[in-house]
């Protein structure tokens, strides 16, 4: 992670959701500071993080709204769907009723974004192979049927947390580069900055990094 | 906050920011906390539908709110009975007592048999009388329990609600201005940021208290409930006692009645078939016959005066432990020549409470068959219960083998109780031997 300002070409936003308690916010920790959060207190509305990625030698910034899971967001979390790139959609393996309840989530997040949002399904908690509940197998499916990226990954472990935003990564980027997804599409959730100066918009933010830290 | 372990100076710089803010916006901030207080207010005044995902996250908490009302009403309702039944027990008692100096009066003029049973049964009714006012003492008793219970453990109840109401429209308020402030939302411009920080902490804010409250008010109504059985539960056993002496006491007296003066007049009365009934009565079980019995002897005794009218309601009828021997109808033809007041004084006095709780048994058995009877007796007259809930908790706490009959007979009491005593299960409660204590007590 460089703190050197302006050190990428497009900032993507990306957007976590799920039911409450199927590790989110430990994922986001996971990925932005490659640390287990064990007592994680539940989110309130919403918390950000950062990480520069590289994706096909392009520098990409990974601008990550970790969404509320308890009901009562709902409302709440809905506005924070506009304009996101990519949707990390968590389930819980040891836990059914999270796995049963993506269906509602896939229909808010298909609602609320546009057509070309990249969105990938997340089993987590899988390094509790005890008390699985759901095969990898039909969480498979449903992600094939849905046209869903799928990985079965692990908070605690680290297993596969970076494959997961990476894999989202470089879909948009694939399709930024076949064009089917536009730049100055209002709500693209994806933002072109190009390093050189004269390219680009220049925003206001004076340390990126700093607003985006997840605090 | 969540991931602040990681970039402490990333912290530590915002937490400024915050308590900067803090300073110079507390009265900025304040006024926004209360207006969107006020907006949730609004809503919820105008009765305007919430969001139904908030509204689905409170569904078990109010679920418990409408316990809370529903014990509310229902002390209310039976504060009203109480008054109504202590009133009409008044009347009764006051109707009885007239009939029964009218029928004295009366009796003393006629010097034949007639005159000598409306005596003997108007001094009897005299005394009922007498006796049905003392059911006013329990009664009165429960009525003092439930109004302190009311004035004590509901208003407390209630204040805790209330507290619980006002958190949660600060809550719903801060959610809806958390709603308004996501609408534009953009975590790399700073006073975005600022915003929401604010925001956000005061929802923290709320929730918290919010979520504290509605354990209370959960606690609380659960403990109410409960509590509220174990009163009743308490002092309906007075009452209960109470109207078993009546009448015991006051139906002793109608059969002993009836018995001295069996046979003594023709008229309407065909003995050969009073004794081939009580010969059949004999043979057969007495359960299946009691109603029958009663209801034709009663009947019988209704046409000449309407003496029986009460014991015929209670479907209890005294009448029907006429199941005498051939002595007790030669014993009762000696009496015949006694005075009527003498007599009287003899039934009266006669200690039988012993023989009466045996006869009682005989008839209605130990197991539930019989105060079933009662039970449905008690349920056309009167909404206290004659059954002890008390035994209810009491009994499926000790998750009983035993009896596991006819607790059908039970099914009207307890969705009665069902909604008060969380605790109750109906399908495995059977009885115990506490019944046969009270009769004997």
């Amino acid at each position: 992670m460089t703190t050197a300002p302006y050190n990428y070409s497009y900032i993507f936003k990306y957007i976590i959701i799920g039911d409450m308690g199927v590790g989110k916010s430990c994922l986001l920790h996971q990925f932005t500071e490659k640390k287990f959060m064990a007592d994680c207190p539940h989110t309130i509305g919403v918390e950000f993080g950062t990480r520069i990625i590289e994706v096909s030698s392009q520098k990409v910034k990974l601008q990550i709204w970790d969404t509320a899971g308890q009901e009562r967001f709902r409302a709440v979390t809905r506005s924070y769907y506009r304009g996101a790139a990519g949707a990390l959609m968590v389930y819980d393996i040891t836990r059914r009723s999270t796995y049963n309840h993506l269906s509602s989530w896939l229909t808010d997040a298909r609602n609320l974004t546009n057509p070309n949002t990249v969105i990938i399904l997340i089993g987590n908690k899988a390094d509790l192979e005890a008390q699985r509940d759901v095969t990898y197998e039909e969480a498979k499916q449903f992600a094939e049927e849905n046209g869903l990226l799928f990985l079965e990954a692990s908070a605690k472990t680290g297993e596969n947390v970076e494959d997961a935003f990476l894999e989202a990564a470089k879909k948009i980027y694939q399709n930024i580069q076949d064009g089917s997804l536009d730049l100055n599409a209002a709500e693209s959730g994806v933002q072109h900055k190009p390093t050189a100066p004269q390219g680009g918009r220049l925003t206001s933010d004076a340390q990126p990094q700093k607003e985006g830290c997840s605090c | 906050m969540n991931t602040d372990s990681g970039s402490k100076s990333c912290s530590a710089v915002n937490i400024f920011d915050r308590f900067v803010q803090s300073q110079d916006s507390s009265v900025v901030n304040k006024f926004q906390q209360k207006y969107w207080k006020t907006k949730q207010t609004l809503i919820k005044v105008t009765g305007k539908k919430e969001d139904q995902h908030v509204v689905a996250s409170d569904a078990d908490l109010d679920a418990k709110l409408e316990v809370f009302h529903s014990v509310q009403r229902t002390c209310m309702e039976l504060l009203k009975v109480i008054e109504q039944y202590q009133r009409r027990i008044c009347l009764l008692s006051q109707e009885e007592n007239e009939l029964g100096r009218f029928l004295r009066s009366q009796g003393s003029q006629d010097k034949s048999w007639a005159g000598k049973i409306m005596q003997a049964t108007g001094k009897a009714l005299c005394f009922s009388s007498q006796q049905r006012l003392a059911l006013r003492v329990p009664l009165c008793r429960l009525y003092q329990e439930v109004e302190t219970f009311r004035y004590r453990a509901i208003s407390d109840t209630w204040l805790t609600v209330n507290r619980m109401e006002q958190s949660r429209t600060e809550y719903r308020g801060a959610l809806l201005w958390m709603k308004d402030v996501s609408q534009e939302l953009d975590p790399d411009t700073h006073k975005h940021m600022e915003k929401f920080r604010k925001v956000q902490a005061q929802v923290r804010f709320t929730k918290a208290s919010f979520d504290k409250l509605k354990n209370d008010v959960c606690q609380k109504v659960d403990l109410l409930g409960a509590s509220r059985c174990n009163l009743l539960s308490h002092v309906l056993t007075n009452y209960q006692t109470t109207l078993l002496h009546f009448w015991e006491k006051t139906s002793h007296t109608m059969a002993a009645i009836h018995e001295s003066f069996k046979g003594c007049r023709p008229c309407n009365l065909s003995e050969p078939k009073v004794r081939e009934q009580k010969k059949e009565e004999r043979k057969n079980t007495r359960k299946s016959e009691v109603e029958t019995n009663a209801r034709a002897i009663c009947a019988r005794l209704c046409a000449r005066e309407c003496v029986c009218v009460y014991m015929c309601t209670a479907h209890v009828c005294s009448c029907t432990y006429v199941g005498s021997g051939p002595e007790e109808v030669l014993s009762s033809n000696s009496r015949q020549d006694k005075d009527s007041l003498t007599l009287l004084s003899e039934i009266l006095g006669s200690s039988s409470l012993e023989e009466f709780s045996c006869e009682w048994r005989e008839v209605f058995g130990e197991d539930e068959g019989g105060s079933a009877v009662l039970a449905d007796t008690q349920a056309e007259e009167e909404k206290a219960s004659f059954f002890l809930p008390s035994q209810l908790l009491d009994q499926t706490m000790n998750n009983l083998q035993s009896l596991s009959k006819t607790a059908r007979d039970r099914s009207a009491w307890f969705n009665l109780f069902a909604d008060l005593d969380p605790l109750t299960n109906p399908d495995t409660v059977g009885r115990t031997d506490e019944e046969h204590e009270l009769l004997t007590a």
